[in-house]
């Protein structure tokens, strides 16, 4: 979930995101979009 | 439509990150969209909520000196960071689209009803002719017909004085209509039957005189003071349109 502290709450772009992880900015995007996904079914299991 | 957005497409929509010709692409995708729309809702929603809940949260130290070797500049905290604006815009087209949504489902049943409204009159009509049998109340004359109906619906209506030529009043029967009580006036125009129902009106006011044609019957119908009237024949449609005139003039109330 560490992409999306450094896009949500640290609110870096995703090139920045990229250059610290060191890993491509697609694969951030990826990692992303799969990191909302997780959080939104767990909290809708949360509910 | 296109094919729906992608996971990435609507996170990186949510956060900012589409390239020019990629958010035109998206924009014109939402559009006609709602789910996609719905989706990209609640990524902003929940980009929103993650920001929120993530200032109380102290970062892993691994990543914690990662972020500092990296020295990136301070988080704006503006109010207008872009999760905000993103949000704001497709909630204002998520409601436009839902009320769209809305407006067309309306649409929908309202002329649901009216087809099956007309197919009811259509039916009693043709069932009044098929059963050929004598009116419940047989008379020409008007202040025979009317007066029948008194007690037997919760209004009144009156008859027109004078009719056409070729026009007359056969009489009249209490039938029923979407399980209300109604009056079929019956008319012959020439050797044409016509049927003309009258009932209280329920609803809002519709302003307008509607004709509705099926399988070579026209229905006429317009609504005045509190009352629904639908006439119905294979008549030509100006002999029908003079008649449903009268009767339209003669509630005068």
């Amino acid at each position: 979930l560490e992409v999306i502290l450094l896009c949500d709450v640290e609110e870096m772009k995703y090139r920045e995101i990229a250059a610290v992880l060191e890993i491509p900015v697609g694969t951030v995007m990826s990692r992303i979009a799969r990191a909302r996904a997780a959080l939104r079914r767990a909290l809708e299991g949360a509910v | 439509m296109t094919e729906h957005l992608s996971p990435s497409v609507l996170s990186a929509l949510a956060d900012g990150e589409l390239s020019n010709d990629q958010l035109a692409g998206a924009q014109r995708h939402l559009a006609d969209c709602p789910t996609c729309t719905a989706d990209a809702l609640h990524q902003s929603l929940l980009k929103l909520a993650t920001a929120k809940a993530g200032m109380r949260y102290t970062p892993p130290s691994t990543l914690h000196s990662r972020l500092t070797a990296f020295k990136k500049p301070a988080p704006k905290r503006g109010y207008w960071s872009p999760g905000w604006v993103v949000a704001a815009a497709l909630l204002l087209v998520f409601t436009g689209l839902t009320l769209v949504q809305q407006t067309t489902r309306r649409n929908e049943v309202a002329s649901i009803g009216k087809n099956a409204q007309v197919t009811e009159i259509f039916d009693q009509h043709l069932a009044t002719l098929a059963g050929n049998a004598t009116p419940q109340v047989l008379s020409s004359d008007r202040h025979t017909v009317k007066p029948w109906f008194q007690g037997k619906l919760p209004f009144s209506f009156t008859l027109p004085e004078n009719l056409p030529n070729d026009t007359t009043l056969d009489g009249a029967n209490l039938t029923y209509l979407h399980d209300r009580p109604v009056a079929q006036l019956l008319y012959s125009i020439g050797k044409h039957r016509v049927s003309v129902f009258v009932r209280e009106r329920q609803g809002a006011v519709k302003g307008n005189e509607l004709t509705t044609a099926r399988s070579g019957y026209q229905v006429m119908e317009f609504t005045k003071n509190d009352l629904e009237v639908f006439a119905i024949s294979d008549v030509d449609g100006a002999r029908l349109a003079a008649l449903v005139d009268l009767i339209r003039k003669a509630q005068t109330r």
